[in-house]
């Protein structure tokens, strides 16, 4: 398991190293958790890289996880509707499908 | 956000639905308007009253709102189409682009809130209320009257572009203003746009949310919240009610893919859509965060509405950063020619090669990037479709307009430049070209007169004309006008070609009759000095009785010309090579310096103008001297040279302030050497030449002609 703990700052001026991150954590690990513990600032760039890389983990049958969720991320998924979809992965059981 | 810049997206997003809207007022005189054309007659007055009232003008607002209330009666169908609300629209339109226009004058702007048009429309309004309102009276459905209702429901489908994340602006921040405006009852992400893997660009927006929004202000302020990215952007905003009918308007974006997903997020929500997901759940399908709320699905008639359609094949470019570009360009060519320049004196071949190699590359990045600058000159014929109506049925004339070329490409600035002189053209082809009917039917024509606005490339050059199958100008009269007003003497011997440029002269007019629309003796001149600015030339063709034809030639570029490079002593001068006619080497038997200031060219008098004297350069006369002719519109005049040393291609470098006033050179260059070269300013040189012959013939009375004959 690799964990990749997100900056305190994550906007699209960070996107870019943020994807990048997310992008080599695909590639080393079969089990990643993003740890939002020090989160205090995100947009829907962060969130759309979240998703993504859920996505991608599930397509390569891997499995992606949000631990440790700040207020800031939790108001960010609430409000989007993405804790629907991010939901599973922060309850800790990753997705089969 | 920058105010100053909003507020110049604002003004230039208003001018392109101005436009907009009345190219389509004026199409559909011709055919039937389609629902597409209503529906960007009402964007247009929409978006300008949405735009204007984030700024703050309410005077637009309150105008726009009024116009944009008798569009939607047309967009709803409960009133024709028709030539009496083409007009008025097209009144609406003048009237906006007015206001847009005063946008600095607060206390005028309010003036113009509710002119007598704000009147008219709302009495059109009314009688379209009375025209309707009888025939159903008790109706289930109650079209155009909005149920009052507390708190209504809305559905919200927000496709958020591509590039707003990129613009500075964040989605989740919308949802944000929205909950604290109103109250989000549910929502769904729409992640179905997120690309795997290599394609996803982390600073592109992929995503899009529908939701359950219940908010009791005002559709309007709802719409206004996306004002900023409507641009690429898709933005739904409909009653709640309204969903089910009018479904297909979240379903027109998107794959398949996406669509789907959108179905599956409305029936979670519990809000029926008419259509039925084939997933039969999301996957993570799991109790909603917000409460549900029980939406009414009741159907409604609805016409189809669309949105926002067509995404934009264009990039808007500032203008600043595609000047640098062509700058650079310009220091890319002097820099290839130093390197040829060296290249050569080296005698490698090789190199020489390998840099005429590269010549040709910059070449095609001279032209490509100059084409960039280049844009369609049917944006300026555009507007006279409209102006030959107005100015027709004002004259009581019947004209058909034909337009053609209106593809040619032409620089951006001289397009804007060219507006005017050209409004002015065919403004006088209208009032003084054709004929009344009357006439017309006495000469065996046909009564609807025919103006030609033509486009075309030629050689280098653009060509414009304003032709009309009127009478022709009118040959005596000028003559006897010019005479008049002592522009020409009344022994005067000139041609015809001569006597129609009289009309370019200031202050002439030949209409027997000043009429508001031309003829006040303002103009052609105005119309000559526009186009020379452009360093172009304008030229007349009359048949007399079968019309006239205006035929303007311009460069195609301001930037990068051929020049002709020539030697007087030490220093070096271009020449524009447009304007060369030939080369001819300096008879023995003239010896410039003296009385002799004219050249006899195949009997033809030709003014010479001596640049090493008239520039004070003061370099010793060269062993062989050579004389370039050159011409400009009618006039010609030959410059006495040293050397000739052929073509260059020249990267006009414009002069400093303090040489602004400098009549003979227009401009500066830099060789491959490194050298700076002065471009000379032909028709100021010919003017010269001219008046300085003139001064001479005046001063020795007599010996006009047989002075030539040397």
């Amino acid at each position: 398991m690799s964990k990749l703990t997100l900056d305190a700052e994550c906007t699209i001026y960070q996107a870019a190293l943020l994807h990048q991150r997310c992008l080599e954590l695909l590639q080393s690990a079969d089990v990643m958790v993003l740890d939002c513990g020090q989160v205090i600032e995100m947009d829907s760039s962060a969130l759309q890289i979240m998703l993504w890389l859920q996505a991608e983990a599930r397509q390569a049958g891997k499995s992606m996880q949000l631990s440790n969720v700040s207020p800031a991320v939790r108001e960010m998924l609430d409000l989007t509707g993405a804790s629907l979809l991010l939901q599973a992965a922060m309850a800790g059981g990753a997705d089969e499908s | 956000m920058n105010l100053d810049i909003a507020m110049q997206t604002f003004k230039e997003e208003s001018r392109e639905l101005l436009a907009e809207m009345e190219s389509i007022l004026l199409q559909v005189e011709a055919s039937e308007i389609d629902a597409e054309q209503v529906n960007a007659l009402f964007r247009a007055m929409h978006t300008i009253k949405g735009s204007a009232g984030l700024f703050g003008l309410d005077a637009i607002v309150h105008f726009s709102h009024e116009a944009e209330n008798v569009v939607d009666m047309v967009r709803s169908g409960e009133r024709p189409y028709d030539d009496e609300l083409s007009g008025l629209l097209l009144r609406c339109h003048d009237h906006v682009k007015a206001m847009l226009g005063q946008l600095d004058d607060a206390a005028a702007l309010a003036d113009m809130a509710e002119p007598p048009l704000f009147a008219e429309l709302q009495a059109w309004q009314g009688a379209s209320l009375a025209v309707v309102a009888p025939p159903e009276p008790v109706g289930e459905v109650q079209s155009g009257v909005p149920a009052a209702s507390l708190a209504p429901d809305w559905a919200l489908s927000l496709r958020f572009g591509d590039d707003v994340l990129r613009n500075g602006m964040d989605p989740s921040a919308f949802l944000r203003y929205l909950a604290v405006q109103g109250r989000i009852l549910q929502i769904r992400l729409i992640s179905s746009r997120l690309p795997s893997a290599e394609a996803f660009d982390p600073e592109t927006n992929y995503l899009r949310f529908e939701l359950c929004y219940r908010f009791d202000g005002p559709e309007q302020s709802l719409h206004d919240t996306f004002e900023f990215v409507q641009d690429g952007s898709q933005i739904v905003i409909l009653p709640l009610e309204e969903l089910a009918g009018q479904f297909e308007r979240l379903l027109q974006y998107g794959d398949q893919g996406e669509q789907q997903q959108v179905i599956a997020a409305w029936q979670q929500m519990g809000i029926a859509t008419g259509h039925e997901s084939t997933e039969l759940a999301v996957p993570e399908a799991i109790a909603p965060v917000v409460e549900a709320s029980s939406g009414n699905s009741e159907k409604s008639p609805a016409e189809p509405r669309q949105g926002k359609s067509v995404e934009s094949k264009f990039i808007k470019v500032e203008a600043g950063k595609l000047d640098t570009l062509i700058n650079l360009v310009g220091e890319l060519v002097i820099a290839g020619a130093a390197a040829n320049l060296l290249a050569r004196r080296s005698g490698q071949s090789a190199l020489v090669e390998s840099t005429v190699a590269i010549a040709g590359l910059v070449e095609q990045i001279r032209a490509g990037t100059l084409s960039m600058r280049m844009v369609q000159i049917g944006e300026t014929f555009g507007r006279f479709p409209r102006v030959v109506r107005d100015i027709s049925r004002e004259l009581g004339k019947s004209i058909s307009l034909q337009v053609s070329g209106a593809d040619t490409e032409l620089d951006k600035s001289m397009v804007d430049k060219l507006s005017d002189p050209l409004m002015h053209l065919v403004r006088n082809a209208i009032d003084h070209g054709i004929e009344s009917a009357g006439k017309r039917l006495a000469a065996g024509k046909p009564e609807t007169g025919r103006i030609w606005l033509n486009a075309y490339h030629e050689a280098g050059s653009v060509v414009i004309e304003v032709a009309d199958d009127g009478g022709g100008l009118n040959r005596e009269a000028i003559l006897a006008k010019a005479i008049a007003n002592g522009l020409v003497s009344e022994d005067s011997l000139l041609n015809d070609r001569d006597i129609y440029r009289l009309v370019f002269e200031a202050g002439f007019s030949t209409a027997e009759q000043v009429t508001s629309i031309s003829g006040r003796g303002v103009g052609m001149d105005v119309v000559r000095k526009a186009i020379e600015q452009m360093r172009g030339s304008i030229e007349i063709d009359v048949e007399p009785g079968e019309g006239t034809t205006f035929r303007i030639h311009l460069p195609l570029t301001l930037a990068i010309i051929d020049g002709f490079q020539v030697g007087i002593g030490s220093a070096t001068f271009i020449i524009p090579l447009d304007a060369v006619i030939e080369c001819i080497e300096l008879p023995a038997a003239a010896h410039p310096g003296q009385a002799h200031n004219c050249l006899n060219l195949r009997g033809e008098a030709l003014p010479l103008l001596d640049l090493n004297r008239f520039l004070e350069l003061d370099f010793p006369p060269g062993k062989r001297q050579n004389v370039v002719v050159v011409r400009y519109g009618e006039r010609k005049a030959g410059l006495l040279v040293d050397e000739l040393h052929g073509e260059f291609q020249t990267v006009i470098k414009p002069l400093g302030a303090l040489f602004r006033k400098l009549r003979a050179i227009s401009g500066s260059t830099i060789l491959g050497s490194g050298e700076v070269a002065l471009i000379l300013d032909v028709p100021a040189l010919i003017r010269h030449a001219v008046e300085q012959e003139n001064a001479i013939s005046r001063a020795l009375p007599g010996l006009g002609v047989s002075r030539n004959e040397s």
